[in-house]
C-alpha cells in the first residue's frame, strides 16, 4: 500500500517536471530550448506584409563597410540571434524575446551590451577598427526586390560605448 | 512451428510488449548522432558569441563559462556524447546515461538556440529521452536488467514494471507540442492563417538563393501598436524560416501548389486541424495509430515541400503507435484470408 502510494507520488512528480516548464512556455507564448510555444510559420505572411531584412553597416573617418560579411556565423543565425536575444520583438511577450517583459532602459542596455562585444569582434578578429556601426532596415518582397530605400534604426558609437536609436532622436542627427 | 520462427515470435512479442525500451534504444542512437553534430556547430563558431544575452533557461544553469569549456574540449565531450548514447541504447547504466544525454541535448540545443537558430526537429525529442530516463519500463529490455536478474546488486531491481503512465506521458507531450503549434497559428496569425497566403510565401522562401545580407527576412507589423514601441516604428513582430528544399523536383511539386491557392488553403486548415486534434491518441488504439501515422504523413509532406523532414519526431510518432494491434488486425486478417483460401481450395477438389 505505501509502495504504492510512493509510485503515485513519483509519477505525480514526474508530470509535473516534464509539463509544467511546457505549460508555462505554452501559456506565456515564449521559447528557450527545449521549451517552446513552436511559432514556426505561425505569423501570417499575405501582400501586405511588411518584409525587411538588417544591414549592419560600419564607419570610421576612412571608409564606410557593410558588415555582411564579418557576423562571424551565417547571416541567418547572425540575424535570428540579434533579433530574439538583443533587439526583441515589439510584441509584449514573444517567443522571438525571451523576456516576459521589456522597457526602454533595458533595450538600451541590451544593445550597448551586444554591440560592444560585436565592435570588439570585429576589431580583434576581423582587423576592424570602427567609430560607428549604423543598423539600417530595408523593405523588400518575397523574392528579395527592394520595396523601399534603406532606413536607419540606430547606431552605435564605438567610442563612446552608446547605442542610440533613431526613433527617439531628431532625424538630423543621423 | 521450427524453433527460429519460435525464436523469432518470442522476441518480436518481447519488443511488441516494451515500446519504451524500443523507443529508447533508436531514440538514444539518433539523438547520440543528432548530438554529436550539433556538438561539431557549436565548436564552429567563434568565442565572442558567447555572451548573457544568448542564455537559455537551461544554459543558465550551468557556469558562465560552459561556451568556452564546450569550445576547448570538443574531443573529450564528443566521446562522452558517444558513450551516452551507446549506454542508454543497450541499456547499461541506462538510466544515468539517458539523463547524460538528454542534459547534452538540452544544453547544446541551448547554446545552438543562443547562436541564433531554436531547433525544432531536436527539442521534442531531448525532452523524451529525458522522459524515458525517469519512468518505469523503459529500462525492460536492457543490459541492465539482464545483469540485475543475475546479480541483485546492493537490493537493487531489474526493471520489471511496465507502467502505463510513461508511455502515456511520451504520447502527451508529443499531443501537447502539435496542440501549442495549432494554436501558435492562430494566436500569432488570427484565422487569415487559414487562407493559404504563410504557406504559400514559405512554400517559396528558398532563402539560400538569395545574396549574403538579404536571406533572413523579418516581419513588421507597422500598422498595429499592440504596445508602446520604443524600438523603431516598424513593429517588428517575428523573423521568418526558410525552405531548405534543394531537390528541383519537389521544388517543382511546391510551385505547382502554390499555383492552386484553394489547395494551399486546405493544406493550412488540414494541418491546423491535425495539430490541435492530438487528443484523440487517447480515445483507444485504433485513434491513436491513425492520428500518430497522420502525423508522420504530414512530416514527410512537410519534407518533401521544405526540406524539414523532422525524422526524430516522426521516429517517435512511428514507434508511439499500438503495434500489438496492428500485427493482431494483420494476423486475423491473414488467418481468415487463409481459412477462406483453404476452404476454397477444398471446395474444388471437392466438385
Amino acid at each position: 500500500m505505501r509502495k504504492r502510494l510512493w509510485k503515485s507520488k513519483y509519477a505525480i512528480l514526474i508530470w509535473t517536471v516534464v509539463l509544467v516548464p511546457n505549460i508555462f512556455a505554452i501559456y506565456f507564448g515564449v521559447a528557450s530550448f527545449p521549451y517552446t510555444c513552436a511559432p514556426m510559420f505561425a505569423h501570417q505572411v499575405n501582400d501586405d506584409s511588411t518584409l525587411c531584412v538588417l544591414k549592419f553597416e560600419g564607419s570610421n573617418a576612412c571608409r564606410t563597410v557593410d558588415l555582411e560579411d564579418n557576423y562571424g556565423r551565417s547571416e541567418v543565425f547572425f540575424v535570428r540571434y540579434f533579433f530574439s536575444k538583443v533587439y526583441g520583438s515589439s510584441d509584449a511577450v514573444s517567443p522571438f524575446d525571451t523576456r516576459l517583459s521589456d522597457d526602454s532602459k533595458y533595450f538600451q542596455q541590451r544593445m550597448d551590451d551586444f554591440f560592444e562585444d560585436y565592435a570588439a569582434y570585429l576589431a580583434t578578429e576581423e582587423q576592424l577598427t570602427l567609430d560607428k556601426i549604423t543598423l539600417k532596415v530595408k523593405q523588400v518582397d518575397v523574392f528579395r526586390h527592394d520595396l523601399a530605400p534603406c532606413d536607419v534604426l540606430g547606431y552605435y558609437d564605438v567610442n563612446l560605448k552608446k547605442y542610440v536609436s533613431a526613433y527617439e532622436v531628431s532625424e538630423n542627427k543621423f | 512451428m521450427s524453433p527460429l520462427m519460435k525464436f523469432l515470435k518470442t522476441n518480436f512479442e518481447l519488443l511488441l510488449n516494451n515500446p519504451l525500451s524500443v523507443l529508447r534504444f533508436c531514440l538514444a542512437l539518433f539523438m547520440g548522432s543528432g548530438t554529436v553534430n550539433k556538438l561539431k556547430t557549436v565548436s564552429s563558431f567563434d568565442l565572442y558569441a558567447a555572451d548573457s544575452l544568448s542564455k537559455t533557461w537551461v544554459v543558465g544553469l550551468f557556469p558562465d563559462d560552459i561556451f568556452l569549456y564546450v569550445h576547448e574540449m570538443q574531443g573529450a565531450f564528443t566521446i562522452l556524447i558517444i558513450i551516452s548514447a551507446l549506454g542508454a541504447a543497450f541499456g547499461f547504466l541506462g538510466r544515468f546515461n539517458l539523463f547524460m544525454l538528454a542534459l547534452s541535448s538540452f544544453l547544446l540545443g541551448g547554446l545552438i538556440e543562443g547562436l541564433g537558430n531554436f531547433d525544432h526537429n531536436y527539442s521534442l525529442p531531448s525532452q523524451v529521452l529525458l522522459i524515458l530516463a525517469l519512468v518505469p519500463g523503459s529500462m525492460r529490455i536492457s543490459l541492465d536488467s539482464l545483469l540485475l536478474k543475475k546479480y541483485p546488486l546492493f537490493g537493487a531491481k531489474a526493471d520489471v514494471q511496465n507502467a502505463d503512465w510513461g508511455l502515456h506521458l511520451v504520447l502527451t507531450l508529443v499531443v501537447v507540442t502539435y496542440f501549442t503549434a495549432g494554436i501558435s497559428k492562430i494566436r500569432y496569425g488570427g484565422t487569415d492563417w487559414l487562407d493559404g497566403s504563410t504557406l504559400t510565401f514559405y512554400l517559396q522562401n528558398h532563402d539560400s538563393r538569395y545574396a549574403s545580407g538579404s536571406r533572413q527576412l523579418l516581419i513588421a507589423n507597422t500598422t498595429d501598436s499592440k504596445t508602446a514601441n520604443f524600438k523603431d516604428h516598424y513593429g517588428f513582430e517575428a523573423h521568418t524560416y526558410g525552405n531548405y528544399q534543394r531537390s528541383k523536383f519537389n521544388e517543382k511539386i511546391a510551385d505547382w501548389l502554390v499555383s492552386k491557392p484553394v489547395l494551399v488553403s486546405f493544406f493550412a486548415l488540414m494541418t491546423l486541424i491535425i495539430e490541435v486534434c492530438g487528443f484523440v491518441v487517447f480515445f483507444n488504439s485504433k485513434w491513436r495509430n491513425a492520428y500518430l501515422l497522420t502525423a508522420i504523413v504530414m512530416h514527410t509532406s512537410i519534407g518533401i515541400l521544405m526540406g524539414l523532414y523532422f525524422t526524430k519526431y516522426r521516429l517517435i510518432c512511428f514507434l508511439l503507435m499500438d503495434w500489438k494491434l496492428i500485427i493482431n488486425t494483420i494476423e486475423e486478417r491473414y488467418t481468415r484470408l487463409a481459412a477462406k483460401y483453404r476452404n476454397s481450395r477444398q471446395e474444388v477438389t471437392h466438385f
